[in-house]
């Protein structure tokens, strides 16, 4: 087994720990809402602006399969990526609370 | 890197197989009795989840469901067929697609707060317009079964290479695994198994990918170099060919895919409207890598000088082959069948799921209005059940399902942008709209039998738009987008009537 493969087996571990304790917490908290029968409607604290960002989204990923043909160290940059999706992923269970409050 | 070195690993039996199919499901079966005891009481919690999914499942599910099986290994085999251009033209518009939907969903679920279905809103934007309204429910239902066909045969067609398991057992047993758990408890069963799903697909995908890296000698250099020596305009994102021969079709047909698609329409509903446009930013934003690490085998296998006939005739077998015939552990081979089926099972629970909401609303509500909640429950469900047998049966019958692939194509794409209209221009009106689609079609899917996928695209695009703009401008009647909040027959009360 290589350093690196050893290294992104760390992060894995690492990601899958925030992506199921975010879980357990966003199932959690969906069951305590579940009864609530309102019917939201405010969406002010929902995002107001996403031209920019979904521009620097796309522009982010070109590039990085652009520079996947520059040099070999480039190809594990997605790899890396995607263990960053199953992170977020789990740290967005927790974000939501905070959006929520509308901090 | 000699291709002559490459051979099956040892060890992949059909009982192996079969529990990889069987376990996920078993899992997610209990997830699901815990969801139908816990968050499902009626039809209103089984096809919107009572509009309280958040950010964390809504991005889970949307990644998971937006996944498709053949999508995992068609970034490989886009790069394998077209070097980095394919992956570039594969990938940019699949996220970018996602995104799209932002402010469309805004003004929707501004508009229609209690909404279930895109048809639905069309009902209530064209003066309930029945032709309107059928031709965007069958072109629906239309997408849903293709996308649970899709996904059978990629799954099958992976299962049965890896393991010796027949195709037709692995098609039924991946049916009956997803509809078994699906059947309980709707969306939050897709939602939340469907969020698993993109843990199974992520984390397994980057280890996968880089296992098959330090499995050859001299890593990603060797690779690097040995595609460099053969085509170094594989290396390049800026072959032209791979624009013109899918990358520009397939760009449409992504956002089509996802703007004309109730899969995503209904998350769009079951979200909470604080969490709609940062749900799916996020989504895009976050599904990018995971199509971009999984290219990279299709890099391995141009280093290889692999040929299509090398892997059976089919390119999209590249991701696959490589993978199991590289003498990886088997826990590396188990993970990439992991991703696969993670892939398929969500985008099937997830289609299946938009199809019962449609079934609910669209069909019995709307033509049968006073059926009680206890029968809409249960024909909502079994609603799901027939969606996936049809699509199995079509799998197992061996017929060539090319023309449900294509009146889905002339279907999705000639309603893009009407869609689009009817949504943000209020001027929009109903003969513009149905005009547009069917001179679209009419006109445009000849074209494109005879001229190719690039011409026909174009036109079904400019003909379907064209036709709605001057229409609205011929006739100059505003739409006033406020009615749709006051006209919303289907209360969420009316499809929670059961609840205590």
């Amino acid at each position: 087994m290589t350093t690196l493969l050893i290294v992104f087996l760390v992060l894995g571990a690492i990601a899958t720990a925030l992506f199921f304790a975010g879980y357990t917490h966003g199932t959690i908290a969906a069951m305590r809402s579940h009864n609530d029968q309102t019917v939201e409607v405010d969406d002010s604290k929902d995002i107001q602006r996403y031209g920019w960002p979904v521009a620097l989204a796309v522009l982010a990923a070109a590039t990085i399969i652009g520079l996947m043909g520059v040099a070999p160290a480039f190809i594990y940059v997605a790899p890396v990526l995607t263990i960053v999706t199953a992170a977020v992923n789990g740290i967005a269970f927790f974000a939501e609370d905070r959006f929520d409050r509308g901090s | 890197m000699d291709k002559a070195a490459l051979a099956l690993s040892p060890g992949l039996t059909t009982g192996l197989g079969l529990c990889l199919m069987i376990v996920p499901g078993v899992i997610f079966l209990g997830i699901a009795y815990l969801i139908r005891r816990n968050l499902v009481h009626n039809t209103h919690d089984f096809i919107i989840s009572n509009r309280r999914v958040g950010l964390g499942f809504g991005v889970g599910s949307i990644i998971s469901v937006w996944t498709w099986a053949m999508a995992v290994m068609m970034s490989s085999a886009m790069t394998f067929q077209w070097g980095l251009s394919g992956l570039f033209w594969f990938v940019v518009p699949n996220g970018l697609a996602v995104m799209a939907v932002i402010p469309l969903a805004r003004i929707l679920r501004r508009r229609m707060p209690e909404g279930y279905t895109i048809s639905e809103f069309v009902f209530h934007r064209f003066g309930q317009s029945q032709i309107a309204t059928t031709v965007v429910t069958a072109t629906m239902i239309f997408g849903i079964l293709l996308e649970i066909l899709i996904n059978l045969k990629g799954t099958s067609v992976v299962m049965s290479t890896v393991f010796p398991i027949d195709w037709r057992w692995a098609t039924l047993l991946t049916v009956a695994v997803v509809l078994t758990y699906s059947y309980f408890g709707g969306l939050w069963t897709a939602v939340m198994t469907g969020t698993i799903n993109t843990w199974m697909i992520t984390v397994p995908a980057a280890i996968v990918v880089v296992a098959v890296f330090s499995q050859i000698d001299g890593g990603a250099t060797a690779v690097f170099s040995a595609v460099e020596a053969s085509d170094p305009t594989d290396l390049s994102i800026f072959q032209g060919a791979a624009a013109s021969g899918f990358g520009i079709t397939l760009a449409f047909g992504l956002l089509a895919a996802t703007v004309a698609d109730q899969t995503f329409w209904q998350k769009v509903w079951a979200l909470r409207p604080n969490q709609v446009g940062r749900t799916f930013m996020l989504s895009g934003m976050l599904f990018y890598p995971i199509p971009i690490c999984l290219g990279a085998l299709g890099l391995v296998g141009l280093a290889y000088g692999l040929t299509p006939e090398d892997i059976g005739g089919d390119i999209v077998a590249i991701g696959p082959y490589v993978v199991s015939h590289l003498g990886l552990p088997m826990a590396i081979i188990i993970a990439y069948v992991f991703v696969i089926l993670a892939a398929c099972y969500s985008t099937i629970d997830g289609a299946s799921s938009a199809l019962s909401s449609i079934v609910a609303v669209d069909i019995v509500k709307r033509f049968f209005p006073g059926t009680t909640e206890s029968t809409l429950f249960y024909v909502t469900k079994l609603s799901m059940l027939l969606g996936g047998i049809i699509a199995a049966a079509i799998v197992l019958s061996g017929v060539d399902f090319t023309s449900l692939v294509l009146t889905t194509y002339a279907l999705k794409t000639s309603i893009l942008l009407p869609l689009v209209l009817a949504i943000a221009w209020p001027r929009t009106n109903t003969i513009g709209f149905v005009a547009g689609i069917a001179l679209a079609i009419a006109i445009g899917m000849p074209l494109r039998s005879v001229y190719g996928d690039l011409i026909g695209t174009l036109t079904i695009l400019g003909i379907s738009g064209g036709v709605v703009v001057t229409a609205g401008l011929l006739l100059n009647k505003t739409f006033d987008m406020a009615k749709l909040t006051e006209d919303e027959p289907l209360s969420d009360d009316q499809l929670s009537q059961a609840k205590g």
